[in-house]
């Protein structure tokens, strides 16, 4: 797979001329996911979309940094004007190494989803801030042909590969089996209800999207989980129980008329025998 | 993926780290998740004219890392470049 074969070539082509144009500045990209990408210089040094987790989700729900250290850390890095990363390496809360790994890993992955989804168009955006820029910031190209080999690696495993939008479940009979998962298939497969997709386990892991995919490919492979896509209607029949074969509740499903049900009684019969069964007497307030 | 490379580009590099990361992943499964005493430290692997140190830098099954060095056969030593490799692993991340 080339380059060109994601998102039509069409962005490559893009971030090339920008770098050869030595742009600055915000590209925003529209799309599925879509997202926004800052460039110094021609090179990029943030991606931020919704497909994919950034730094901040990928540091506090993995929870190797604490929430209140990170809001510490940010309350000191905007006080002070400095970068946010400096400020959470002079806390000892990461490497200065650890940070430019943890940050070209982030932004590989935020490509990899920009380009790997749908690409309808992009436009020059203002000038915005970003929390967290990768210093010295990483080649268009480098960027994109790690996007393409991940696509590659992904389609090796031909129908068991798992994309972002595809909803995740547990096998039937999983539970049961005493088989041995690989490291971190076990919380995966305790996040897979059926609901989430991939790019939603990412997040609620805090772990990349490509690992997250690739991870689900391999357990989809080994039929630990299945895959229910995301074009496909959510109304299936055997969708109408859960894993505990409890009946599955549904929004969009019509209400069953409670008079239709068998032994209930008449709405009309149950409001008179509300009614009072003779005149009585009348107590009113204050008599 | 490779994070950051120095020296001479290698285009067969891509490759060549994933299948590395491929044989670390290989060798922890083998492993399993109960023996963390036992845990992967270092890949060495030498051809014809090369010889290749691996250094584990951070274990965690999702977000493993690995310091990938390749030296060249006829001008090292395979002790001394594990030992310096383990000695200089731990700046990388500082």
């Amino acid at each position: 797979m080339d380059v060109t074969d994601l998102a039509d070539g069409k962005l490559a082509a893009v971030l090339r001329e920008c770098a050869a144009a030595r742009f600055t500045g915000v590209l925003r990209v529209d799309g599925q996911p879509g997202g926004t990408i800052h460039l110094a210089d021609g090179m990029i040094s943030a991606c931020e979309t919704s497909g994919a987790p950034g730094l901040e989700v990928v540091l506090l729900r993995s929870r190797r940094i604490s929430v209140a250290d990170w809001d510490a850390a940010f309350t000191a890095a905007a006080v002070s004007d400095r970068e946010m990363t400096a400020e959470l390496i002079d806390r000892e809360l990461l490497g200065a190494g650890e940070v430019e790994a943890l940050l070209r890993t982030t932004l590989a992955d935020a490509m990899f989803a920009l380009v790997s989804g749908e690409v309808d168009g992009w436009a020059e955006a203002s000038a915005a801030d970003c929390l967290l820029p990768l210093t010295p910031p990483a080649r268009g190209g480098w960027l994109l042909n790690e996007a393409a080999r991940r696509a590659q690696v992904l389609a090796s495993f031909g129908e068991s590969a798992v994309s972002a939008r595809d909803r995740v479940a547990a096998a039937p009979g999983t539970a049961q089996a005493t088989r041995v998962l690989g490291p971190g298939q076990d919380e995966l497969l305790a996040l897979a209800d059926g609901r989430r997709t991939a790019r939603d386990l990412a997040f609620a892991r805090g772990r990349g999207l490509y690992e997250t995919m690739l991870q689900l490919t391999r357990m989809r492979a080994s039929n630990v989980v299945v895959i229910r896509s995301f074009e496909a209607a959510p109304d299936g029949a055997e969708d109408d129980r859960t894993g505990a074969g409890l009946p599955r509740r549904r929004k969009d499903r019509p209400a069953v008329p409670r008079a239709a049900e068998a032994g209930r009684r008449g709405l009309t019969a149950g409001i008179r025998m509300l009614r009072p069964r003779s005149e009585g007497s009348t107590l009113l307030d204050g008599t | 993926m490779i994070v950051r490379s120095v020296g001479k580009p290698d285009p067969d590099l891509p490759a060549t780290a994933a299948c590395v990361a491929d044989e670390a992943r290989a060798v922890q499964g083998a492993l399993g998740a109960d023996s963390p005493a036992d845990d992967l430290v270092e890949i060495t692997s030498v051809t014809g004219s090369r010889l290749h140190v691996t250094r584990i830098l951070r274990h965690s099954p999702s977000e493993g890392m690995l310091l990938f060095v390749d030296l060249e056969r006829d001008k090292s030593n395979l002790g001394l470049a594990a030992l310096r490799v383990s000695q200089l692993a731990p700046a990388v991340l500082a």
